[in-house]
């Protein structure tokens, strides 16, 4: 496997193409970098026989850099890996598990070594899109990815899947052959605080009370007076760790997409039924940065050791850690670097799809840290 | 350097090569800034969650305070309950120390509270009660007896008699953890209850002795023996006329008599035989290990000549006889049921036999026993199917050359049968309390007959009215036919014998039926007769089928 970075700047456009063109082209950049379409054009006349992936993003991370002005990009070549791509259109939310389960069955087939998706962010269920995969690849089939994101705007997210970036649009590849191995990691690194409160009334993914207690009323406890202003954009900086009490171990963070202040209702990334547990956590620089590190560590003790090759790592990161961490943000790009320093593309998502580094199940998270690396035995 | 500061020059490096103070400093700027909002956030979290910490704190120092008011108060109605049970209460932990212990079991042992505390190990504690004179055990063996039980999960119970003679049941149930519970439970009345109402279920309330239930289960033990060789008898006694006791001198008489008749019976038995009252003035004696019948047989004897000996209860003197039936095992049978049975039917033999003496069992009495109650089943349909009629025979005086008298002779004419003498039918109507049908339908056919033949002599006495015939019956129970002396003497319709006999001493009474008695066993008077009188005095006359009256000729007496 060759893998070149690419890069677009409005100063110099774009850098770093290959001149024996690529099978795969994965490249992130700001929504309103990617809206016009032009950048796509130009990958594609760059690369007219590779399968193009992309998607808009809350900062593209390239090696151990995050920047929002730039597209990042990679042009793979595989020697011995075939790659197919499958691009679904979901104009309504609710379609989200039906068009999970069709990429599931485009993709399901002899050799699959892995499924790497990118969805819309904002009109796209991702819980829903993961399950309706997994319910036709299984969960033993690696499925990592994320939501594109929209910076801190929550405004609309786009995806490109052989495709101009566009919303409602779900793209997915899969990789297929023996050369080719896949290994995972998610981390969050979050600090739970404050106490242990129950899910006393929901709707959906709707909470509409804490303890007996409306639900945005305890959350703005936590914020101070501008960050409630900002909600529920200012909410990334203080996820929620839901737990199940059937599954004590089986812990998943939440962000809280959405504020209703007449209802004093939050609304999550996913389901929280009535009697769950939540507690509010809050994040801090070393502790996220060690997170990032722990995902990569899973990343790569998921590659055999004895299979030479050239490798790359996916990282999808959430917007929220970036928000929170500011400029110290790279300091998650540094930790992964020490675990394993190499080629590195990826992106702060609306939501980061891998299994669960407890039970193994792939599933969509939030605030979290993943990194997917890929390794194709030397030729 | 800082490495952040590192990447803020990079990012401000202009591509000159030369760095753009502007934005390295707005760099440095939002740096800070973003180090200044996380320091406000952590601040703000943390000060939020120190006074969650504190809310929650106080609340569950509210939750303890009112949980420990909550658990006083249970405790105290949980003390008030364990101290009032009726049982000694002990709970121990797995290492066998104390951990409650009541007021019940501290005054059931007389041990001091200041002395059996929580923490207290049951070693010291039955050294405790070792001390006080309630524990004479073997401690080490008690302990490790008991222990080891409750580490099987099994319940050890014991039933421990104190020296003060109370009796203790003991219960040590173990509990999940390794302890157990123990309760003590003083039984002592409730065992005496039981021994009591035992005793009341095999024994007779009047004399003592054992009833029939407790007879019928002994014999069963004894007849175990006889299986391995032995004999045994079972002597079956009633009391002869004991009614009449009871209808002349009253029942707390007849009761006492009882009484004193059960106290002799036991002087003269062995201490391994078994003694019993069947019921009314039935007793049964059971002999083991006899040698041979003639010891039953003087053992009966001797029965017989200790209670006909003179009775003297509350000041009357009162004298009664019994009749003896001995069955003997193996021979008569090996089944309690069947030795009683068999005794009772050999009892009948000496009753039938004259009475005051005693009987073997003999095949041939179960024989006579099953014809006699066909006979008696008969003769209780004959009544009403009306196969009694009466013969009557004038007899004539030849002085006067005229009737005197006529013998109204009654007789049974069975449909299968044909004629049944009544020497066959006239005992058993009277054993069976048929006497009174048996008269009533004769003297039917008397009073209708009678009439006829009065009116035959024209204008003589009439025959007498048989609505006045219950004193004939009254003498005719109680003497079988030995009657002769007074009925011969009074002569008069309205002889009453039964309101004589209230007003003679009982001993008199007694000498009269043993009399009778003597009459029967002579073999002179063995039926009876309906005997209509006239006026003269009768002599009484038997030929070989019947008791005849003829009249007496006169000067003889």
């Amino acid at each position: 496997m060759r893998a070149t970075p690419l890069h677009w700047n409005e100063g110099s456009g774009w850098n770093g193409a290959p001149q024996d063109g690529a099978d795969l082209v994965v490249y992130f950049g700001a929504r309103e970098g990617l809206r016009s379409g032009v950048r796509y054009r130009e990958l594609r006349d760059m690369f007219p026989a590779a399968h193009i992936l992309g998607c808009s993003t809350g900062g593209q991370i390239r090696d151990a850099d995050v920047s929002d002005d730039e597209i990042a990009g990679l042009a793979l070549k595989f020697a011995a890996t075939n790659i197919k791509l499958v691009c679904k259109e979901v104009s309504d939310p609710a379609q989200s598990r039906a068009s999970g389960e069709a990429i599931g069955r485009a993709l399901m087939a002899d050799g699959l070594a892995g499924i790497f998706v990118l969805s819309d962010g904002l009109r796209v269920h991702g819980g829903h899109l993961v399950a309706g995969i997994t319910s036709v690849v299984g969960h033993e089939i690696p499925l990592t990815g994320g939501l594109a994101g929209d910076g801190a705007n929550f405004t609309e997210t786009m995806v490109s899947a052989d495709c101009t970036p566009r919303t409602g649009i779900v793209g997915a590849v899969g990789f297929y052959g023996d050369a080719i191995r896949i290994g995972h990691g998610s981390a969050g690194g979050w600090d739970v605080f404050g106490p242990r409160r129950r899910v006393t009334r929901s709707r959906g993914n709707v909470v509409l009370e804490l303890d007996g207690q409306p639900a945005l009323d305890l959350y703005e406890r936590y914020l101070d007076a501008s960050e409630v202003q900002g909600l529920p954009g200012a909410a990334l900086r203080f996820p929620l760790q839901i737990q199940d009490p059937q599954r004590p171990a089986h812990e998943v963070i939440r962000t809280v997409l959405a504020v209703d202040r007449d209802e004093r209702s939050l609304t999550f990334a996913g389901d929280v039924p009535e009697g769950w547990m939540a507690r509010l956590m809050r994040g801090n620089f070393d502790h996220l940065a060690a997170g990032a590190g722990d995902a990569a560590r899973q990343a790569y003790a998921g590659l055999p050791d004895q299979m030479q090759g050239d490798e790359i790592s996916l990282v999808v990161s959430c917007v929220g850690r970036r928000l929170l961490m500011g400029q110290h943000i790279t300091d998650e790009l540094d930790a992964i670097d020490e675990v394993r320093p190499g080629t590195r593309l990826g992106f702060f998502s609306y939501g980061e799809i891998a299994p669960h580094a407890a039970s193994g199940r792939c599933e969509l998270h939030n605030q979290m840290m993943t990194v997917t690396s890929i390794r194709e035995a030397a030729a | 350097m800082h490495k952040l500061v590192a990447k803020q020059l990079a990012r401000a490096k202009k591509a000159s090569g030369s760095v753009d103070l502007d934005a390295l400093i707005t760099l440095v700027s939002a740096a800070y800034d973003e180090v200044d909002s996380d320091r406000r956030r952590n601040e703000r979290s943390m000060a939020l969650m120190i006074e969650e910490v504190d809310q929650l704190n106080r609340g569950l120092e509210q939750l303890v305070d009112e949980r420990t008011a909550e658990l006083r108060s249970v405790r105290t109605v949980l003390e008030a309950a364990i101290n009032n049970m009726s049982q000694g209460l002990l709970m121990f932990d797995a290492e066998a120390r104390l951990v409650i212990c009541n007021r019940r079991y501290l005054d059931m042992y007389a041990l001091s509270p200041d002395r059996v505390k929580p923490g207290c190990t049951l070693r010291e504690l039955l050294a405790l009660r070792h001390d006080t004179g309630f524990f004479n055990e073997d401690i080490d063996e008690y302990i490790s007896t008991l222990v080891a039980a409750m580490r099987q999960g099994s319940d050890c119970t014991r039933l421990v008699e104190l020296p003060d003679g109370r009796t203790i049941a003991i219960l040590n149930h173990p509990m999940p953890g390794g302890g157990w519970v123990a309760t003590h439970e003083d039984i002592t009345e409730r065992r005496r209850a039981e021994i009591k109402i035992a005793h009341m279920a095999r024994h007779d309330g009047l004399t003592d002795l054992p009833n029939r239930m407790w007879l019928r289960e002994r014999l069963g033990h004894a007849l175990s023996a006889v299986h391995s060789g032995e004999r045994l008898a079972v002597l079956y006694l009633d009391l002869d006329h004991f009614k009449s006791v009871n209808d002349t001198l009253g029942h707390p008489i007849g009761d006492e008599l009882l009484k004193a008749v059960a106290g002799r019976l036991r002087r003269c038995v062995r201490e391994t035989d078994v003694i019993a009252r069947i019921g009314g003035d039935e007793f049964a004696i059971v002999r083991t290990s006899l040698q041979d019948s003639r010891e039953a047989s003087a053992l009966a004897q001797r029965l017989c000549e200790v209670i006909r000996a003179p009775y003297d209860i509350d000041g009357h003197a009162v004298i009664v006889d019994t009749s003896v039936g001995i069955s003997i095992s193996p021979n008569d049978g090996v089944d309690p049921n069947e030795l009683l049975k068999n005794a009772d039917m050999a009892l009948y033999g000496a009753k039938t036999d004259g009475r005051g003496t005693h009987r073997f069992f003999e095949a041939e009495m179960d024989a006579r026993m099953k014809a006699r109650r066909i006979l008696e089943l008969s003769l209780r349909g004959a009544l009403e199917r009306g196969e009694f009629h009466l013969n009557y025979q004038p007899l004539l005086h030849l002085g006067r050359n005229r009737v005197s008298c006529c013998e109204a002779l009654l007789r049974w004419r069975h449909p299968e049968r044909g004629m049944v003498s009544p020497a066959e039918f006239i005992p058993v109507a009277e054993e069976t309390g048929l006497t009174s049908a048996r008269r009533l339908g004769a003297a039917q056919g008397v009073r209708r007959r009678g009439r006829v033949a009065g009116r035959h002599q024209g204008g003589g006495q009439s025959l007498p009215d048989p609505a006045d015939e219950p004193e004939l019956a009254a003498r005719g129970d109680e003497c079988p036919c030995g009657v002769t002396p007074s009925l011969a003497s009074a002569g008069a319709r309205n002889h009453r014998s039964g309101a004589a006999a209230k007003h003679r001493p009982h001993a008199h009474h007694a000498a009269s039926v043993a009399g009778a008695r003597r009459a029967d066993r002579d073999g002179r008077f063995r039926h009876r007769v309906l005997v209509l009188e006239l006026s003269a005095p009768f002599s009484l006359r038997q030929d070989q089928d019947r008791p005849r009256l003829h009249r007496r000729p006169p000067g003889r007496p």
